[in-house]
Formats: C-alpha cells, sequence, structure tokens
C-alpha cells in the first residue's frame, strides 16, 4: 500500500460537561496501521475523545468517520463488533474472578464452562503475548496493578481488534513491563492493526509512536509525524508556555531522625527491613513491581500487620499501628491505587479533599462542620495543586485521571503531615503538573517534611531524593546517598546483581 | 492554565432539567400519588386526613432515618420491626408491672436497644459477619425474648405519660409527629453537616479509602447500628404508647416498610449516597399509598401487590436514571 488511508476521522467532535467544554471542535485523521500517540495535559480531554471513538460517550457535534464510514453515534456494542477496542483508564477486571476466567468473560465458548480447557488456551496466549509469568488460575484481585493492566491489554489484543485504544497503558508498569508492552504493539502495528496510544511519559511516546497529536484545553493543537517532534517541542505545545527544569535544584535539608523502622518483617511480604527517615529528607524506594515496597509502606502506616520488628516515632516506639493512631502521630500516605483506597468515587471532590483532615474543620460542637473553612481550604488547595474541575461538589469520578491523583496529594497535604508515603505520585500526571508536584515536595521537606517516595520512574528518585534505597524480593537490597546513586546501579540493585 | 469555558446557557438548563428529575422522582411521584387519591375519593383530602397519615408514617419513618444511614454504609437492619416490638414489651412490663417512673422506664428500653445495635453493629465491624445474616438471626432472638417475656400476650399499659406520647395532640398536631419531625432535623443535620455524618458516607462510599484516610471505620459501623436500634426504641415506645400496650409480636414487617422508605427516597443499595430528606419523601410515599388504598377500599391482598409495584418502579426509574446520567 503506497497511498496512505486513514482508519479514523475526526471532525469537529465537540463534547461538554456541565461547566466543562471537554472537546471543541476536534479534527484529525490517523492512518491505518500506524502507532498514534495523543498527548496532553490533565483534563485536556484525551480519554474523553477515546470514550467518544468506543461510543461509551455520545458527542455534541461533529463526526467520527471509521474505515471511510461516518459513524457518528456508535453505541459501545457497535464499536465491539467494528473491530474498535479501549483498554481505559480505569481498569475493568472482575477482580473475584480468576485470570482466565475475565479473559473470556463474555465470550465463553461452552454453556457448562470447561475451567482445565479454558485456563490452558489463556495460558497459551499470555506465552505468546511474552506474559508468561501471569498464572491463569490466580485471582485477579492478587495480582499487582502492572500485571492487571497487561492482562487486560492482552485480553484486547486477542480480540483480534482493527483499532486498538490504550488509556494511559503504561502508567503503572514496570520498566520490564514496559518493554514486553512495546514488544506487543510492535507486533500488533506489524499485522497492520492500528493503535492509538495515550501516555504522559514523553520519551516513551516519541519511542514507539509513529504520529502523535496534541490536544490542549479540548482543543486539537498539532498533528504531525514523530520526527517532527523533540520532547521540548512537545511540552511546548501542550502547555503553550516554557517549562523550566524538570527537577528542582536538590538543597539538602536532613535534620534529625524522625522514623526508625527496625527489622520489619511480614511472612511472604518482606524481611528484616531496616531504615529510618530524617527531617526534611526525601527518602526513595526504588525496586521491581513485587520486590514488597507498597507492603513494607501500608505496614508502617498501620494499614496491613506485620509479623516482627519495631517502628518508633520520634524516638518514641509504636505500638499496635493502625491508619488512625500514623495519622494522629503525623503521617499521611498517597496510595499507588486511586480506585482502590485513594477516593470515595461516588463523593464529591471537596469530600475526598477534607477527609483526613475534617477534625480541624469541626472542633466546634459535636463535630458540626465549619462550612466556611472547609471551602476556603478546599479552594486553596484547587489554586495550590492546580487542580482543574469545574464544581467542588461534583462527585471526584467525574475529573480527568491526573486530577483525581492531585485531589489525592491535596488531602495529605492538607493535613500538613510531618512524614508523608508517597507510593507513585505521579502516576498519570502530566509533565507540567509533574513539575509543580516535584517543586512542593522539595518546598515541604525545606520546611521540615520527612518524605518516603515510592517510584518506578529511577529518573524521579534521582532527581528528588537525598538517598534511594532499592528493594529486591523483600529486602533491601543496596542504599545510596544522592551523589553516588545512577541509573544503572538502581537497576542493577533492583535486579539484586550490584556488586561493589 | 488556562479557566474551563462555560458550556452555552441553554445546556445548563437542560442538565438541570435533568438533575431536577432524578432528585425529585419521588417527591413529584408522591403529588401525583395525592391527586390520584384527591380525585378518587373526597375524604382524602383533608386536614384530619394528613395528620392521619403523618402520625401512621412517624412510627416507620423514624427507623427509615437509621436505615438510611445503614444502607449507605452498605448495610442492612432486618431486625428493626423485632426490636419494636420488645422495646414496647419492656416499656409495658417496666411500667404495668414493675411500677417503674414512665421515664426511667422508657430510658431504660432505649439503653437496651441501643445495646442490641451495639451487638450487631460489633459483630458486623469487628468479626465481620454479613448484616444480614446477623440482623436475621437478632430478628428471631429478639422476636422471641418479646414472646418469653410476655408469654405471648399483650401486657396492658395505662399511663399519661405513654398516652400524651401514643396519641396526643399539641397544637392540634399528633405527639409523634412532632417526634418524627425532631428525628429527622436532627437525623438529617447529623449526616449532611456533621463529621460523623461524613465519615457515614466515606465508609459506605468506600472503606478502604476510609479507613486509610485514618477514620476508624469499625466505629462508625457500630455507631450506626446503634442509632437505628435506638430509632426502633423510640418507635416501640410510641406504639406502645398508642396500643395502650406491650404487645410482642408488634412492629411484625416493618423492615420491608422502612428499606422501601429509604430506597424510594434514593439511598443507593451500592453505598455512598442518600438524603434524610429523600427518605421523609420516600415515609410519606408509602403512607399515602397505603392510606388511600384503605380509604378507597382495596383489598389488602391487592395492596400489597400494588405497593411490591411500586417499590419496583421506584428502583428501576432510579436505577435507569443514574445509568444515564453516568453516560451523559
Ligand atoms: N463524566 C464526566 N462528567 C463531568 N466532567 C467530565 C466527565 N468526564 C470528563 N470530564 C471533564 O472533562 C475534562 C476532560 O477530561 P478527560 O478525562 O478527557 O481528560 P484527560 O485528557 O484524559 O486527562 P488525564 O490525563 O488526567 O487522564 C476534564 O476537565 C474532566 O473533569
Ligand atoms: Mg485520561
Amino acid at each position: 500500500m503506497n497511498e496512505t488511508t486513514y482508519i479514523l476521522e475526526y471532525h469537529g467532535i465537540t463534547k461538554g460537561f456541565p461547566g466543562v467544554q471537554a472537546l471543541d471542535d476536534v479534527s484529525f485523521k490517523i492512518e491505518t496501521g500506524t502507532v498514534h500517540a495523543l498527548v496532553g495535559e490533565n483534563g485536556a480531554g484525551k480519554s474523553t475523545l477515546m470514550k467518544v471513538t468506543g461510543g461509551a460517550y455520545i458527542p455534541e457535534g461533529g463526526e467520527v468517520v471509521y474505515k471511510g464510514e461516518k459513524v457518528s453515534f456508535l453505541q459501545p456494542a457497535d464499536a465491539l463488533q467494528k473491530g474498535i477496542r479501549t483498554v481505559y483508564q480505569e481498569l475493568n477486571l472482575v477482580e473475584k474472578l480468576k485470570v482466565h476466567e475475565n479473559m473470556f468473560l463474555g465470550s465463553e465458548e461452552h454453556v457448562v464452562l470447561r475451567d482445565k480447557e479454558e485456563s490452558v488456551k489463556a495460558r497459551a496466549i499470555l506465552t505468546d503475548y511474552g506474559l508468561e509469568k501471569i498464572d491463569p488460575r490466580r485471582q485477579v484481585g492478587r495480582l499487582s496493578i502492572g500485571e492487571r493492566q497487561l492482562l487486560e491489554i492482552a485480553k484486547s489484543a486477542w480480540a483480534n481488534p482493527d483499532l486498538l485504544i490504550m488509556d494511559e497503558p503504561s502508567s503503572s508498569l514496570s520498566s520490564s513491563e514496559i518493554e514486553i508492552l512495546f514488544n506487543l504493539i510492535k507486533r500488533l502495528r506489524k499485522e497492520g492493526k492500528t493503535i492509538i496510544y495515550i501516555s504522559h511519559k514523553l520519551t516513551e511516546v516519541l519511542e514507539i509512536s509513529d504520529n502523535i497529536t496534541v490536544l490542549r484545553d479540548g482543543k486539537h493543537v498539532i498533528t504531525a509525524p514523530n520526527k517532527e517532534f523533540t520532547e521540548e517541542t512537545l511540552i511546548t505545545h501542550m502547555v503553550n508556555r516554557k517549562m523550566g527544569k524538570q527537577y528542582p535544584e536538590r538543597v539538602s535539608n536532613v535534620g534529625e531522625v524522625v522514623l526508625e523502622v527496625e527489622n520489619l518483617t511480614r511472612a511472604g511480604k518482606f524481611k528484616d527491613c531496616s531504615f529510618t527517615l530524617h527531617r526534611g529528607e526525601i527518602l526513595g524506594f526504588s525496586g521491581l513491581m513485587g520486590a514488597g515496597r507498597t507492603e513494607l509502606m501500608r505496614a508502617v502506616f498501620g494499614l496491613d500487620p506485620y509479623d516482627s520488628g519495631t517502628i518508633r516515632l520520634r524516638g518514641k516506639r509504636v505500638n499496635h499501628i493502625s491508619p488512625s493512631k500514623a495519622k494522629d502521630l503525623g503521617m499521611g500516605f498517597v496510595s499507588e491505587d486511586r480506585r482502590l483506597d485513594g477516593l470515595v468515587l461516588c463523593r464529591s471532590t471537596k469530600e475526598n479533599t477534607v477527609l483526613p483532615n475534617l477534625l480541624s474543620y469541626s472542633k466546634r460542637l459535636f463535630g458540626v462542620i465549619n462550612r466556611k473553612q472547609e471551602n476556603e481550604a478546599v479552594d486553596a488547595q484547587k489554586e495550590a495543586l492546580n487542580i482543574k474541575y469545574a464544581n467542588k461538589d461534583h462527585k471526584v469520578k467525574y475529573l480527568s485521571g491526573g486530577n483525581q491523583q492531585k485531589v489525592i496529594l491535596s488531602k495529605w497535604l492538607l493535613m500538613e503531615p510531618e512524614i508523608l508515603i508517597m507510593d507513585e505520585p505521579t502516576r498519570g500526571i502530566d509533565v507540567g503538573a509533574k513539575k509543580e508536584i516535584y517543586d512542593i515536595i522539595h518546598e515541604l521537606s525545606l520546611e521540615d517534611l520527612g518524605v518516603l517516595l515510592i517510584s518506578s520512574e529511577n529518573d524521579e528518585l534521582l532527581g528528588l531524593c537525598d538517598r534511594i534505597i532499592v528493594m529486591h524480593d523483600g529486602s533491601i537490597e543496596k542504599e545510596f546517598a544522592r551523589e553516588e546513586a545512577n541509573a544503572d546501579d538502581l537497576l542493577l540493585a533492583a535486579f539484586g546483581r550490584f556488586k561493589s | 492554565m488556562k479557566s474551563i469555558s462555560v458550556n452555552s446557557k441553554k445546556d445548563r438548563q437542560l442538565e438541570s432539567l435533568g438533575t431536577v428529575l432524578q432528585k425529585w422522582g419521588v417527591f413529584i411521584g408522591l403529588i401525583l400519588l395525592m391527586l390520584f387519591f384527591s380525585i378518587k375519593s373526597r375524604h382524602f383530602f383533608s386536614i384530619p386526613n394528613f395528620l392521619n397519615i403523618a402520625r401512621q408514617t412517624s412510627i416507620t419513618a423514624i427507623i427509615a432515618v437509621g436505615m438510611t444511614y445503614v444502607i449507605i454504609i452498605n448495610g442492612i437492619d432486618l431486625s428493626v420491626g423485632a426490636i419494636v416490638g420488645l422495646a414496647g414489651v419492656l416499656c409495658a412490663v417496666f411500667i404495668t408491672n414493675l411500677g417503674m417512673n414512665p421515664l426511667l422506664a422508657i430510658v431504660l428500653v432505649l439503653a437496651v436497644s441501643a445495646v442490641i445495635g451495639l451487638i450487631i453493629g460489633a459483630t458486623v465491624a469487628y468479626i465481620k459477619i454479613p448484616p444480614f445474616i446477623i440482623t436475621l438471626a437478632m430478628q428471631q432472638i429478639v422476636r422471641g425474648v418479646a414472646f418469653v417475656i410476655t408469654s405471648g400476650y399483650p401486657v396492658y399499659l395505662k399511663n399519661p405519660l405513654m398516652n400524651t406520647i401514643g396519641r396526643g395532640f399539641f397544637l392540634g398536631i399528633p405527639t409523634p409527629v412532632y417526634i418524627m419531625a425532631v428525628i429527622f432535623i436532627a437525623g438529617g443535620f447529623m449526616l449532611h453537616r456533621m463529621r460523623l455524618g461524613r465519615y457515614i458516607y466515606a465508609v459506605g462510599g468506600n472503606i478502604q479509602t476510609a479507613r486509610l484516610s485514618g477514620i476508624k471505620v469499625e466505629r462508625v459501623i457500630v455507631i450506626v447500628y446503634i442509632l437505628i436500634a435506638v430509632f426502633c426504641g423510640i418507635s416501640g415506645v410510641i406504639l406502645s404508647g398508642r396500643l395502650s400496650s406491650g404487645t410482642p409480636n408488634a412492629g411484625t414487617g416493618f423492615e420491608m416498610d422502612v428499606i422501601a422508605a429509604t430506597i424510594l427516597g434514593g439511598t443507593s443499595f451500592a453505598g455512598g449516597e442518600g438524603t434524610v430528606f429523600g427518605t421523609l419523601i420516600g415515609a410519606l410515599l408509602m403512607g399515602v399509598l397505603s392510606n388511600g388504598l384503605n380509604i378507597m377500599n382495596v383489598d389488602p391482598y391487592i395492596q400489597m401487590i400494588i405497593k411490591g409495584f411500586v417499590i419496583f418502579l421506584a428502583v428501576f426509574l432510579s436505577v435507569i436514571n443514574s445509568r444515564k446520567s453516568e453516560e451523559k
């Protein structure tokens, strides 16, 4: 084929929500058989456009032309039937069911299910896609977020769509998992499939895509071949202004010890983990998915039990720690999964923001909430973190993914903690906002906040932390001071192969 | 960054019409129903009949406030009717048989109810037995105790205070209606304006997020079950005053009316959503329905069928409606 054909054309797509124009006259085309990346700030309208494509939303204006045919007002089922598959930003697996049951959900071949047969088939498919590490008989709820994400992608790819849409597939993947994903994408492209790829990780976007479209504030900015962009020009298109350096110039402000963890052990999760955190210190935790970082932090915060070891706060031993006690002692926890334990999706942005801090806004008789204080606090956070939403009384689930993440951050920052545990705090957040968050973390550390930062992006750890601890297989493998740390060593240590 | 553009005025009007329908659907239903009965029967539309409806409704509506909390936190309480029965029986036994001061008797009855609620709540929160099961068991136990205490017979209860509570009037309005009003206003205030209310929503919306946010979720659950049990106690006291006796099988089947009122009022079975005002409308709707059907002399069995359909219809419409608003 020499002549370019377009599998998908958007003509003047418009879609608004109460108070927000999510898409404003968006027009561009997607070439058949390419990987087409879609980038833009949080709330730019990327997910909304994909939901329009997949038939989940009906646009108010404009039309979608698919394979040369007008398909405006598709229904989700029509989209599936016409070969459009979407892996949404929010995962849609049934946690209680096993991997293979999820894979074939809705396409079971027999009325009486043949468990064995299904799981064998699932294993074959998973292996084919490079996912042999996922056991088809496991419950999905027991998989890591990254594994779940890959499973969902494999499930969609297996349905053999002509157009596969992936909304931030890599935000919860480790670097090795991203490699699996990229191999899968390259293979699909070779088979002539078209892929729409949404991501905030611009290096990835530049690596994998053929063409790139930038959206800003619901409007189409530019669509051009990959080679016409650099990371800088992409950012300029996205935010329409110059951006300073990604990471703040780190000024160390390490004070006295505030948290000591000694020989903390939980069978099967982590063992003999000891570390200390100082006031004003940013302590990073690197490692592969499943290295036990999240589990360790959950235990420190009292969310999960531990078998042995001690936790000392400001020199005092803490027994029977629970989240409410941890909070009272000045700890906050930004968790890694927005939907699981980060937000109450069916409640408003306001309620979510003040949830851990209600005590400060209800000091009057019997806990009557002072609405004025509360509203002011929420507005101040909106301003400080540049969170985009139309109305703080609307449900938080209507916020774009990145803005939801900012709400989680703001609810803990509002508490003014002394120790803040952050598990992948910048997941799904755009480059501009990331920088804002890095600046905030940095500034708070100058005001003596101690930060425990888990991240799967080593860049982030290297740019921000005073010290980096690498975990491998449930144990602390190695600790690096800021000066001696580099990306290669972090990776080696994460695989347990660092030799000094 | 850019401020978000605001939709045109027309859009907003359209949007508000949608939400109005969703929010006020049951309210509109209530008004239509009242219109219908007013046309069908000339006995329906009169102040005395309205007061009558309010008084009849008050006994279950009080409990429905508690049920709103319970359903918001993803729970259910099937023991409410039985607690009403036991409360009435205890009230009569304390006052008639033991000659206790009526005020003290009422306080004791509410304390016993609270203990029952505490047991249920603690079992749900700490031992994590599904509330459906534990309250089903509690229903049997409590009802059984009421029968054992009275050997199955009603206990006579004649006392001025109890009389005032159950059948008295103040400024021409029945006393139970005042009690109901106080509980709705206080209960609504608590849910919408106080810390505990927020915690109830958070626990119901996502218990893991609530726990991680440092809320003592178990405590919230226990308090909610204590509250509903105390409301049952109040309702039982009123009912025994009205009947002038403590009857062991009083309150039988209340759970159905109470749950129906709550669901009609828009409280979501998925948890995390619901309002006390909605529940009031739901309770009134149930009350108007049975009053109107009675006035029209509809056969009680047919009434059951009609009521069932109304609940079905209301839930059906609300599910359709909320699904639409998701997709907007
Ligand atoms: N169902 C909805 N109801 C109301 N507003 C919505 C809804 N869905 C999206 N929005 C709003 O539309 C805008 C665009 O959201 P969208 O999810 O498309 O952003 P996005 O580009 O995917 O952002 P992110 O990178 O953060 O995922 C946001 O301001 C968001 O708050
Ligand atoms: Mg999105």
